[in-house]
Protein backbone atom coordinates (compact mmCIF):
# COMPACT_ATOMS: atom_id res chain seq x y z
CA UNK A 1 0.00 0.00 0.00
CA UNK A 2 1.21 3.48 -0.74
CA UNK A 3 1.35 6.16 1.59
CA UNK A 4 0.13 9.55 0.96
CA UNK A 5 2.26 12.23 0.70
CA UNK A 6 1.96 14.24 4.38
CA UNK A 7 -0.85 16.48 3.53
CA UNK A 8 -0.55 17.69 7.23
CA UNK A 9 0.69 21.32 8.29
CA UNK A 10 4.39 21.49 9.85
CA UNK A 11 4.29 20.46 13.39
CA UNK A 12 4.10 24.25 15.06
CA UNK A 13 7.12 25.06 17.03
CA UNK A 14 5.07 25.73 20.23
CA UNK A 15 3.70 22.04 19.96
CA UNK A 16 7.16 21.19 19.91
CA UNK A 17 8.13 23.09 23.03
CA UNK A 18 5.06 21.97 24.88
CA UNK A 19 5.90 18.59 23.98
CA UNK A 20 9.38 19.27 25.47
CA UNK A 21 8.17 21.49 28.56
CA UNK A 22 5.95 18.17 29.84
CA UNK A 23 8.42 15.59 29.21
CA UNK A 24 11.01 17.57 31.35
CA UNK A 25 8.02 18.36 33.83
CA UNK A 26 8.05 14.63 34.25
CA UNK A 27 9.11 13.33 37.73
CA UNK A 28 10.73 10.11 38.06
CA UNK A 29 8.07 7.21 38.89
CA UNK A 30 8.89 7.02 42.58
CA UNK A 31 7.33 10.26 42.73
CA UNK A 32 3.43 10.37 43.25
CA UNK A 33 2.83 13.74 42.31
CA UNK A 34 2.91 15.46 38.78
CA UNK A 35 3.60 18.92 38.00
CA UNK A 36 1.05 20.31 35.16
CA UNK A 37 2.51 22.75 33.15
CA UNK A 38 0.33 25.68 32.43
CA UNK A 39 -0.15 26.28 28.55
CA UNK A 40 3.26 28.11 26.93
CA UNK A 41 2.14 31.01 24.95
CA UNK A 42 4.17 31.60 22.02
CA UNK A 43 3.08 34.32 19.52
CA UNK A 44 3.88 33.01 16.24
CA UNK A 45 3.65 35.63 13.66
CA UNK A 46 1.68 35.07 10.65
CA UNK A 47 2.84 33.76 7.74
CA UNK A 48 2.42 36.39 4.81
CA UNK A 49 1.25 35.60 1.29
CA UNK A 50 4.65 36.26 -1.17
CA UNK A 51 4.32 38.38 -3.83
CA UNK A 52 3.96 35.00 -6.04
CA UNK A 53 1.14 34.20 -4.11
CA UNK A 54 -2.13 35.27 -5.66
CA UNK A 55 -4.60 36.50 -3.57
CA UNK A 56 -7.50 34.28 -2.40
CA UNK A 57 -10.86 34.48 -4.56
CA UNK A 58 -12.91 37.50 -4.04
CA UNK A 59 -12.84 39.48 -7.06
CA UNK A 60 -13.64 37.33 -10.11
CA UNK A 61 -14.12 40.80 -11.22
CA UNK A 62 -13.19 40.35 -15.25
CA UNK A 63 -15.14 37.11 -15.25
CA UNK A 64 -18.09 38.32 -13.31
CA UNK A 65 -18.50 41.10 -15.40
CA UNK A 66 -18.82 39.01 -18.44
CA UNK A 67 -20.87 36.67 -16.99
CA UNK A 68 -23.46 38.74 -15.51
CA UNK A 69 -26.07 38.04 -17.78
CA UNK A 70 -29.91 38.13 -16.55
CA UNK A 71 -31.66 37.01 -19.79
CA UNK A 72 -31.40 34.13 -22.77
CA UNK A 73 -30.57 37.11 -25.38
CA UNK A 74 -28.00 38.41 -22.97
CA UNK A 75 -26.23 35.09 -22.44
CA UNK A 76 -26.03 34.00 -26.26
CA UNK A 77 -24.29 37.13 -26.88
CA UNK A 78 -22.10 36.35 -24.25
CA UNK A 79 -21.68 33.10 -25.46
CA UNK A 80 -20.68 34.25 -28.51
CA UNK A 81 -18.02 37.08 -27.14
CA UNK A 82 -16.59 34.45 -25.00
CA UNK A 83 -15.55 31.99 -27.55
CA UNK A 84 -12.08 32.43 -27.98
CA UNK A 85 -10.31 32.61 -31.40
CA UNK A 86 -9.85 28.61 -32.39
CA UNK A 87 -11.98 27.56 -29.42
CA UNK A 88 -15.14 25.61 -29.76
CA UNK A 89 -18.30 25.29 -27.63
CA UNK A 90 -19.75 22.13 -29.59
CA UNK A 91 -19.62 19.18 -27.01
CA UNK A 92 -20.06 21.30 -24.14
CA UNK A 93 -23.23 20.23 -22.39
CA UNK A 94 -24.42 21.02 -18.46
CA UNK A 95 -27.27 19.07 -18.27
CA UNK A 96 -30.29 18.94 -14.85
CA UNK A 97 -31.07 15.24 -14.77
CA UNK A 98 -33.09 14.97 -11.57
CA UNK A 99 -34.35 16.67 -8.39
CA UNK A 100 -36.02 15.77 -5.73
CA UNK A 101 -37.16 17.72 -2.77
CA UNK A 102 -36.94 16.46 1.14
CA UNK A 103 -38.56 19.01 3.16
CA UNK A 104 -35.90 21.49 3.04
CA UNK A 105 -33.34 19.65 1.34
CA UNK A 106 -32.72 19.80 -2.39
CA UNK A 107 -30.68 16.71 -4.08
CA UNK A 108 -30.13 17.29 -7.75
CA UNK A 109 -27.58 15.78 -9.98
CA UNK A 110 -26.47 17.40 -13.18
CA UNK A 111 -23.96 16.54 -15.94
CA UNK A 112 -21.42 18.10 -17.36
CA UNK A 113 -19.64 16.91 -21.01
CA UNK A 114 -16.60 18.61 -22.62
CA UNK A 115 -15.39 18.31 -26.17
CA UNK A 116 -13.53 15.00 -26.67
CA UNK A 117 -10.23 16.76 -27.45
CA UNK A 118 -7.64 18.42 -24.88
CA UNK A 119 -7.96 19.54 -21.27
CA UNK A 120 -10.70 21.86 -19.92
CA UNK A 121 -11.62 22.78 -16.99
CA UNK A 122 -15.36 23.46 -16.22
CA UNK A 123 -15.88 26.35 -13.29
CA UNK A 124 -19.56 24.90 -11.73
CA UNK A 125 -20.63 28.49 -9.90
CA UNK A 126 -23.02 28.16 -6.97
CA UNK A 127 -26.51 27.61 -8.13
CA UNK A 128 -29.10 29.85 -7.57
CA UNK A 129 -32.59 29.59 -6.38
CA UNK A 130 -34.76 32.88 -6.90
CA UNK A 131 -31.76 34.61 -7.09
CA UNK A 132 -30.19 33.49 -3.75
CA UNK A 133 -27.22 31.38 -3.56
CA UNK A 134 -27.92 27.84 -2.37
CA UNK A 135 -26.01 26.46 0.61
CA UNK A 136 -23.67 23.35 0.12
CA UNK A 137 -25.40 21.61 3.16
CA UNK A 138 -28.15 18.98 3.53
CA UNK A 139 -28.52 16.50 6.30
CA UNK A 140 -26.27 18.55 8.91
CA UNK A 141 -23.19 17.16 6.12
CA UNK A 142 -21.42 20.20 4.46
CA UNK A 143 -20.07 19.87 1.23
CA UNK A 144 -16.34 21.31 1.22
CA UNK A 145 -16.36 21.38 -2.18
CA UNK A 146 -17.39 24.75 -2.80
CA UNK A 147 -15.71 26.61 -0.32
CA UNK A 148 -17.30 29.76 -0.91
CA UNK A 149 -20.35 31.11 -2.26
CA UNK A 150 -18.47 33.63 -4.80
CA UNK A 151 -15.80 31.62 -6.25
CA UNK A 152 -16.31 28.76 -8.69
CA UNK A 153 -15.79 25.05 -8.03
CA UNK A 154 -12.95 23.53 -10.81
CA UNK A 155 -13.48 20.23 -11.87
CA UNK A 156 -11.33 18.98 -14.64
CA UNK A 157 -11.77 17.06 -17.90
CA UNK A 158 -9.99 15.90 -20.68
CA UNK A 159 -6.79 14.19 -20.59
CA UNK A 160 -6.07 11.60 -17.96
CA UNK A 161 -9.59 12.63 -16.45
CA UNK A 162 -13.01 12.03 -17.78
CA UNK A 163 -14.28 13.77 -20.87
CA UNK A 164 -17.64 13.47 -19.14
CA UNK A 165 -19.38 13.43 -15.21
CA UNK A 166 -22.50 13.51 -13.39
CA UNK A 167 -22.20 15.73 -10.02
CA UNK A 168 -24.57 14.75 -7.45
CA UNK A 169 -25.02 18.74 -5.37
CA UNK A 170 -27.07 18.89 -2.17
CA UNK A 171 -28.20 21.50 -0.70
CA UNK A 172 -30.26 22.51 2.57
CA UNK A 173 -32.70 25.73 1.97
CA UNK A 174 -33.35 28.16 4.38
CA UNK A 175 -37.46 27.69 5.55
CA UNK A 176 -38.39 30.93 4.30
CA UNK A 177 -37.45 30.85 0.80
CA UNK A 178 -38.48 27.36 0.66
CA UNK A 179 -42.14 28.54 1.46
CA UNK A 180 -42.39 30.04 -1.24
CA UNK A 181 -44.94 29.03 -4.56
CA UNK A 182 -42.07 29.19 -7.27
CA UNK A 183 -38.70 28.08 -7.42
CA UNK A 184 -36.71 29.28 -10.25
CA UNK A 185 -33.18 27.43 -10.32
CA UNK A 186 -30.33 28.56 -12.14
CA UNK A 187 -27.37 26.47 -12.68
CA UNK A 188 -24.49 28.13 -14.76
CA UNK A 189 -21.11 26.70 -15.97
CA UNK A 190 -18.17 27.77 -17.68
CA UNK A 191 -15.48 25.83 -20.19
CA UNK A 192 -12.13 27.18 -19.89
CA UNK A 193 -9.31 25.08 -22.41
CA UNK A 194 -6.29 24.65 -20.45
CA UNK A 195 -3.56 22.33 -22.57
CA UNK A 196 -0.31 22.76 -19.92
CA UNK A 197 -0.68 20.26 -16.91
CA UNK A 198 -1.62 22.34 -13.46
CA UNK A 199 1.03 22.29 -10.87
CA UNK A 200 -0.95 23.64 -8.20
CA UNK A 201 -3.03 20.37 -7.92
CA UNK A 202 -2.31 18.20 -4.53
CA UNK A 203 -0.68 14.80 -5.38
CA UNK A 204 -2.41 12.14 -3.31
CA UNK A 205 0.69 9.61 -4.24
CA UNK A 206 -1.18 7.46 -6.34
CA UNK A 207 -3.46 6.24 -3.41
CA UNK A 208 -6.41 7.97 -5.32
CA UNK A 209 -7.01 8.38 -9.07
CA UNK A 210 -5.78 11.67 -10.21
CA UNK A 211 -8.43 14.24 -8.26
CA UNK A 212 -10.15 15.92 -11.03
CA UNK A 213 -12.06 18.43 -8.55
CA UNK A 214 -9.49 21.29 -7.49
CA UNK A 215 -10.65 24.13 -4.60
CA UNK A 216 -8.90 27.39 -6.30
CA UNK A 217 -9.29 29.19 -3.26
CA UNK A 218 -7.69 26.45 -0.70
CA UNK A 219 -5.01 26.65 -3.61
CA UNK A 220 -5.26 30.82 -3.49
CA UNK A 221 -5.46 31.33 -6.72
CA UNK A 222 -8.04 33.31 -8.85
CA UNK A 223 -10.24 32.24 -12.04
CA UNK A 224 -8.94 35.59 -13.27
CA UNK A 225 -5.39 35.03 -11.97
CA UNK A 226 -5.26 31.84 -14.01
CA UNK A 227 -6.75 33.71 -16.64
CA UNK A 228 -4.56 36.32 -17.16
CA UNK A 229 -1.41 34.32 -16.61
CA UNK A 230 -2.35 31.92 -19.72
CA UNK A 231 -2.92 29.11 -17.90
CA UNK A 232 -6.79 29.40 -18.81
CA UNK A 233 -8.52 30.40 -21.39
CA UNK A 234 -12.62 30.87 -21.43
CA UNK A 235 -14.02 28.97 -24.55
CA UNK A 236 -17.81 29.05 -23.69
CA UNK A 237 -20.70 29.20 -21.08
CA UNK A 238 -23.71 26.82 -20.57
CA UNK A 239 -26.95 28.67 -18.40
CA UNK A 240 -29.92 26.50 -17.42
CA UNK A 241 -32.87 28.35 -16.06
CA UNK A 242 -35.11 25.59 -14.51
CA UNK A 243 -38.43 26.19 -12.91
CA UNK A 244 -38.15 24.00 -9.81
CA UNK A 245 -42.16 21.68 -8.28
CA UNK A 246 -42.27 22.88 -5.13
CA UNK A 247 -43.68 19.49 -3.60
CA UNK A 248 -41.83 17.16 -1.32
CA UNK A 249 -41.07 14.04 -2.85
CA UNK A 250 -39.74 11.70 -0.39
CA UNK A 251 -40.41 8.18 -0.66
CA UNK A 252 -40.28 6.21 1.96
CA UNK A 253 -40.84 2.55 2.90
CA UNK A 254 -41.47 1.82 6.44
CA UNK A 255 -41.93 -2.26 6.46
CA UNK A 256 -40.99 -4.96 4.66
CA UNK A 257 -43.20 -7.93 3.10
CA UNK A 258 -41.80 -10.67 4.98
CA UNK A 259 -39.92 -10.75 8.56
CA UNK A 260 -38.78 -13.70 9.23
CA UNK A 261 -35.72 -15.23 7.62
CA UNK A 262 -34.05 -18.64 8.26
CA UNK A 263 -30.03 -19.01 7.66
CA UNK A 264 -29.17 -22.79 8.32
CA UNK A 265 -30.74 -22.58 12.36
CA UNK A 266 -30.43 -18.93 12.90
CA UNK A 267 -33.53 -16.85 12.76
CA UNK A 268 -33.61 -13.33 11.99
CA UNK A 269 -36.81 -11.56 12.85
CA UNK A 270 -37.13 -7.91 11.45
CA UNK A 271 -38.87 -5.60 14.05
CA UNK A 272 -38.17 -2.52 12.39
CA UNK A 273 -37.10 -0.85 8.20
CA UNK A 274 -37.02 2.49 6.71
CA UNK A 275 -35.86 3.32 3.07
CA UNK A 276 -35.93 6.65 1.56
CA UNK A 277 -33.52 7.64 -0.80
CA UNK A 278 -30.85 8.50 1.35
CA UNK A 279 -30.58 5.82 3.71
CA UNK A 280 -31.97 2.71 5.31
CA UNK A 281 -32.66 1.86 8.64
CA UNK A 282 -33.00 -1.90 9.69
CA UNK A 283 -33.49 -3.61 13.15
CA UNK A 284 -33.37 -7.33 14.01
CA UNK A 285 -33.71 -9.82 16.69
CA UNK A 286 -31.54 -13.10 15.89
CA UNK A 287 -32.28 -16.21 17.77
CA UNK A 288 -29.19 -18.59 18.50
CA UNK A 289 -25.72 -17.58 17.93
CA UNK A 290 -25.36 -17.42 13.78
CA UNK A 291 -24.78 -13.91 13.73
CA UNK A 292 -21.49 -14.48 14.90
CA UNK A 293 -21.27 -17.16 11.90
CA UNK A 294 -22.98 -15.14 9.63
CA UNK A 295 -20.74 -12.25 10.10
CA UNK A 296 -17.83 -12.19 12.57
CA UNK A 297 -15.26 -9.35 12.86
CA UNK A 298 -13.56 -10.18 9.84
CA UNK A 299 -16.68 -9.79 7.88
CA UNK A 300 -18.87 -6.79 7.85
CA UNK A 301 -22.56 -6.41 7.00
CA UNK A 302 -23.51 -4.26 4.17
CA UNK A 303 -27.19 -3.18 1.72
CA UNK A 304 -26.80 -3.61 -1.79
CA UNK A 305 -28.70 -4.36 -4.35
CA UNK A 306 -29.67 -8.11 -6.00
CA UNK A 307 -27.06 -8.24 -8.14
CA UNK A 308 -24.30 -7.44 -5.46
CA UNK A 309 -24.15 -3.46 -6.25
CA UNK A 310 -23.96 -1.52 -2.68
CA UNK A 311 -26.50 0.91 -1.74
CA UNK A 312 -23.94 3.49 -0.03
CA UNK A 313 -21.68 4.16 2.79
CA UNK A 314 -22.52 2.39 6.08
CA UNK A 315 -21.75 5.04 8.30
CA UNK A 316 -23.44 3.67 11.73
CA UNK A 317 -23.00 0.00 11.75
CA UNK A 318 -19.36 -0.19 13.69
CA UNK A 319 -18.95 -3.92 12.75
CA UNK A 320 -21.50 -6.61 12.56
CA UNK A 321 -22.15 -6.27 16.10
CA UNK A 322 -24.01 -3.50 15.94
CA UNK A 323 -26.13 -4.76 19.41
CA UNK A 324 -28.51 -2.48 21.19
CA UNK A 325 -30.19 -3.66 24.30
CA UNK A 326 -33.89 -4.44 24.30
CA UNK A 327 -36.05 -4.12 27.37
CA UNK A 328 -36.16 -7.96 28.02
CA UNK A 329 -32.97 -8.28 27.64
CA UNK A 330 -32.61 -10.21 24.39
CA UNK A 331 -30.21 -9.13 21.98
CA UNK A 332 -31.26 -7.33 18.81
CA UNK A 333 -29.56 -5.57 16.14
CA UNK A 334 -29.38 -1.99 14.64
CA UNK A 335 -27.81 -1.28 11.41
CA UNK A 336 -28.09 1.80 9.69
CA UNK A 337 -26.75 3.23 6.03
CA UNK A 338 -26.70 7.08 6.08
CA UNK A 339 -25.73 7.84 2.42
CA UNK A 340 -24.85 10.23 0.56
CA UNK A 341 -25.47 9.20 -3.15
CA UNK A 342 -28.77 8.41 -3.72
CA UNK A 343 -30.75 5.36 -3.31
CA UNK A 344 -32.39 4.58 -6.74
CA UNK A 345 -35.80 3.71 -5.36
CA UNK A 346 -37.55 3.58 -8.45
CA UNK A 347 -35.29 0.58 -9.67
CA UNK A 348 -35.33 -0.94 -6.26
CA UNK A 349 -37.27 -3.90 -5.74
CA UNK A 350 -35.49 -5.64 -3.17
CA UNK A 351 -32.87 -4.87 -0.27
CA UNK A 352 -29.90 -7.05 0.50
CA UNK A 353 -28.01 -7.23 3.46
CA UNK A 354 -25.42 -9.49 3.43
CA UNK A 355 -21.83 -10.21 4.57
CA UNK A 356 -19.35 -7.92 2.36
CA UNK A 357 -15.44 -8.09 2.27
CA UNK A 358 -13.52 -5.43 0.60
CA UNK A 359 -10.62 -7.32 -1.55
CA UNK A 360 -7.27 -6.19 -2.10
CA UNK A 361 -5.28 -6.38 -5.43
CA UNK A 362 -1.59 -7.17 -5.24
CA UNK A 363 -0.52 -3.30 -4.69
CA UNK A 364 -2.59 -3.22 -1.80
CA UNK A 365 -5.48 -0.99 -3.42
CA UNK A 366 -8.73 -2.12 -2.46
CA UNK A 367 -11.00 -3.02 -5.16
CA UNK A 368 -14.79 -3.09 -5.03
CA UNK A 369 -16.45 -4.81 -1.93
CA UNK A 370 -17.97 -8.38 -2.86
CA UNK A 371 -21.46 -9.15 -1.52
CA UNK A 372 -22.19 -12.86 -0.73
CA UNK A 373 -25.28 -13.08 -2.31
CA UNK A 374 -26.29 -16.75 -1.16
CA UNK A 375 -26.23 -15.71 2.63
CA UNK A 376 -27.91 -12.46 1.86
CA UNK A 377 -31.23 -11.56 3.87
CA UNK A 378 -33.38 -10.41 1.20
CA UNK A 379 -36.20 -7.52 2.21
CA UNK A 380 -38.61 -6.38 0.46
CA UNK A 381 -39.60 -2.57 0.88
CA UNK A 382 -43.47 -1.96 1.52
CA UNK A 383 -45.48 1.28 2.87
CA UNK A 384 -47.36 0.20 5.62
CA UNK A 385 -50.36 2.37 6.82
CA UNK A 386 -50.62 0.50 9.98
CA UNK A 387 -47.66 1.50 10.83
CA UNK A 388 -46.73 5.20 12.14
CA UNK A 389 -45.82 7.59 9.58
CA UNK A 390 -42.09 7.81 9.95
CA UNK A 391 -40.47 10.95 10.58
CA UNK A 392 -37.99 12.98 7.87
CA UNK A 393 -34.33 13.19 8.29
CA UNK A 394 -33.09 15.15 11.29
CA UNK A 395 -36.59 15.47 12.80
CA UNK A 396 -36.94 14.79 16.28
CA UNK A 397 -39.18 12.49 16.92
CA UNK A 398 -40.59 11.24 19.93
CA UNK A 399 -39.83 7.33 21.38
CA UNK A 400 -37.29 5.37 20.14
CA UNK A 401 -35.29 6.01 17.27
CA UNK A 402 -35.30 3.11 15.27
CA UNK A 403 -31.58 2.65 14.79
CA UNK B 1 12.04 2.56 30.83
CA UNK B 2 13.77 5.61 32.68
CA UNK B 3 12.37 9.11 31.94
CA UNK B 4 15.17 9.77 29.65
CA UNK B 5 14.33 7.05 27.58
CA UNK B 6 10.68 7.86 27.84
CA UNK B 7 11.47 11.02 26.41
CA UNK B 8 13.53 9.76 23.59
CA UNK B 9 10.85 7.92 22.60
CA UNK B 10 8.35 10.70 22.53
CA UNK B 11 10.69 13.21 20.61
CA UNK B 12 11.22 10.08 17.98
CA UNK B 13 7.36 10.26 17.25
CA UNK B 14 6.33 13.32 17.89
CA UNK B 15 5.45 14.17 14.21
CA UNK B 16 3.34 11.67 14.42
CA UNK B 17 1.55 12.99 17.46
CA UNK B 18 0.88 15.76 15.72
CA UNK B 19 -0.48 14.15 12.69
CA UNK B 20 -3.09 11.88 14.87
CA UNK B 21 -4.06 14.69 17.33
CA UNK B 22 -4.41 16.94 14.00
CA UNK B 23 -6.88 14.75 12.53
CA UNK B 24 -9.29 14.53 15.37
CA UNK B 25 -8.31 18.27 16.25
CA UNK B 26 -8.60 21.04 14.15
CA UNK B 27 -7.20 23.66 16.87
CA UNK B 28 -3.32 23.83 17.41
CA UNK B 29 -3.95 24.55 20.91
CA UNK B 30 -6.30 21.53 21.42
CA UNK B 31 -3.90 19.31 20.24
CA UNK B 32 -1.14 20.60 22.75
CA UNK B 33 -3.72 20.46 25.49
CA UNK B 34 -4.30 16.93 24.37
CA UNK B 35 -1.02 15.53 23.73
CA UNK B 36 0.58 16.84 27.42
CA UNK B 37 -2.51 15.16 28.68
CA UNK B 38 -1.52 11.92 27.12
CA UNK B 39 1.94 12.35 27.75
CA UNK B 40 0.97 12.25 31.29
CA UNK B 41 -1.34 9.73 31.40
CA UNK B 42 1.47 7.64 29.53
CA UNK B 43 4.18 8.18 32.13
CA UNK B 44 1.50 7.59 35.05
CA UNK B 45 0.75 4.23 33.43
CA UNK B 46 4.00 2.81 31.67
CA UNK B 47 3.28 -0.25 33.72
CA UNK B 48 0.30 -1.28 31.68
CA UNK B 49 3.31 -1.55 28.69
CA UNK B 50 3.31 -4.84 28.35
CA UNK B 51 5.70 -5.32 25.30
CA UNK B 52 7.96 -1.88 24.75
CA UNK B 53 7.99 -1.94 21.57
CA UNK B 54 4.76 -1.33 21.24
CA UNK B 55 5.25 1.90 23.08
CA UNK B 56 4.38 3.96 19.94
CA UNK B 57 1.43 2.14 19.24
CA UNK B 58 0.62 2.03 23.07
CA UNK B 59 1.12 5.66 23.18
CA UNK B 60 -0.73 6.70 20.02
CA UNK B 61 -3.93 4.68 21.80
CA UNK B 62 -3.93 7.00 24.71
CA UNK B 63 -3.77 9.92 22.76
CA UNK B 64 -6.51 9.13 20.74
CA UNK B 65 -8.77 8.31 23.81
CA UNK B 66 -7.15 11.95 24.80
CA UNK B 67 -8.54 13.71 21.38
CA UNK B 68 -11.65 12.03 22.02
CA UNK B 69 -12.59 13.70 25.13
CA UNK B 70 -11.71 16.98 23.59
CA UNK B 71 -13.93 16.29 20.85
CA UNK B 72 -16.63 15.06 22.46
CA UNK B 73 -16.86 18.19 25.10
CA UNK B 74 -16.21 20.63 21.92
CA UNK B 75 -18.28 19.19 19.63
CA UNK B 76 -17.47 21.68 17.24
CA UNK B 77 -15.62 22.44 13.48
CA UNK B 78 -13.08 24.99 14.00
CA UNK B 79 -12.10 26.54 10.83
CA UNK B 80 -8.78 25.62 9.48
CA UNK B 81 -7.53 29.09 9.22
CA UNK B 82 -7.76 28.97 13.23
CA UNK B 83 -4.02 29.00 14.78
CA UNK B 84 -2.41 28.18 11.85
CA UNK B 85 -0.32 30.56 9.60
CA UNK B 86 -2.38 32.42 7.25
CA UNK B 87 -0.84 31.10 3.52
CA UNK B 88 -2.99 28.09 1.75
CA UNK B 89 -1.60 24.77 2.40
CA UNK B 90 -1.51 23.16 -1.24
CA UNK B 91 -3.01 20.03 0.40
CA UNK B 92 -5.21 21.97 2.57
CA UNK B 93 -8.06 20.75 0.12
CA UNK B 94 -7.26 17.09 1.43
CA UNK B 95 -7.15 17.86 4.83
CA UNK B 96 -10.64 19.34 4.39
CA UNK B 97 -11.96 16.58 2.91
CA UNK B 98 -10.39 14.54 5.86
CA UNK B 99 -11.66 16.23 8.64
CA UNK B 100 -15.12 15.82 6.97
CA UNK B 101 -15.17 12.43 7.41
CA UNK B 102 -16.62 10.70 10.73
CA UNK B 103 -13.96 10.78 13.07
CA UNK B 104 -13.76 6.72 13.00
CA UNK B 105 -13.21 6.08 9.11
CA UNK B 106 -11.12 9.62 9.37
CA UNK B 107 -8.43 8.21 12.11
CA UNK B 108 -8.07 4.69 10.47
CA UNK B 109 -6.95 6.85 7.50
CA UNK B 110 -4.75 8.86 8.93
CA UNK B 111 -2.95 5.91 10.48
CA UNK B 112 -2.65 3.77 8.00
CA UNK B 113 -2.39 5.69 4.73
CA UNK B 114 -0.57 8.92 6.46
CA UNK B 115 1.55 7.26 9.27
CA UNK B 116 1.68 3.97 7.27
CA UNK B 117 0.68 1.43 10.43
CA UNK B 118 -0.23 -1.47 9.43
CA UNK B 119 -4.15 -3.02 9.81
CA UNK B 120 -2.80 -4.89 12.29
CA UNK B 121 -1.15 -2.47 13.84
CA UNK B 122 -4.09 -0.17 13.34
CA UNK B 123 -6.08 -2.43 14.97
CA UNK B 124 -4.01 -2.91 18.22
CA UNK B 125 -4.22 1.34 18.27
CA UNK B 126 -7.64 1.14 18.18
CA UNK B 127 -8.41 -2.13 19.94
CA UNK B 128 -11.02 -3.23 17.18
CA UNK B 129 -10.80 -6.07 14.88
CA UNK B 130 -9.00 -6.00 11.62
CA UNK B 131 -12.18 -6.45 9.62
CA UNK B 132 -13.54 -3.55 11.44
CA UNK B 133 -10.28 -1.35 10.16
CA UNK B 134 -10.50 -2.32 6.68
CA UNK B 135 -14.20 -1.48 6.51
CA UNK B 136 -13.27 1.48 8.28
CA UNK B 137 -10.39 1.95 5.96
CA UNK B 138 -12.67 1.19 2.91
CA UNK B 139 -15.72 3.12 4.16
CA UNK B 140 -12.90 6.42 4.63
CA UNK B 141 -11.24 5.96 1.01
CA UNK B 142 -14.51 5.73 -0.59
CA UNK B 143 -16.00 8.71 1.50
CA UNK B 144 -12.97 10.94 0.88
CA UNK B 145 -13.15 10.27 -3.06
CA UNK B 146 -16.81 11.74 -2.67
CA UNK B 147 -15.84 14.80 -0.73
CA UNK B 148 -13.12 15.50 -3.62
CA UNK B 149 -15.20 15.20 -6.30
CA UNK B 150 -14.05 11.68 -7.93
CA UNK B 151 -17.82 10.13 -7.61
CA UNK B 152 -21.49 11.41 -8.54
CA UNK B 153 -24.55 9.43 -8.98
CA UNK B 154 -24.18 6.15 -10.58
Amino acid sequence: MKRWNDPFPATPERFHLRVEATLGSLEERTMKERHIIKRTVILVAAALLTLTALAAVVGNTRLKDALNANGAGEVAELVTALHADGGSAEGFTLSLDEYFWEDDDLYMTCSVAVPPEGRYMVALYTPTLNGVALRYEARGWVSPKFYDQESPAVLLYGGEHPDHSTELLTFSVDPALRQRHDHQLRLRAVLLKCEAALPWLTDFGGLLDPPRYASLKAAGISLDALIEAGQAEIVAQRTIDAPLDTASEQTVYNDVAEHDFYIRDTRFHVDGFRLSHTGVELRLTVSGDGMEQWADGSTQLGFCTREGRELGLMLSAEDSSGRIALADGSPAYALSLNTHALIPLKDLEVVLLAPVTYPEDAQGRQLSPVYDLDRALVLTPVFNEALPAPAAPGVEEEGEKLC
Amino acid sequence: MTRTDFAARVLACERRLYRVARTLLRSDADCEDAVQEALLRAWARLDTLRVESYFETWLIRILINQCKGFYRAKREHVPLTEDIPAHAEPDSGVLDALHALPPKPRVALELHCVEGYSVAECARILGVPEGTVKWRLSQGRRLLKRELGEEGLT
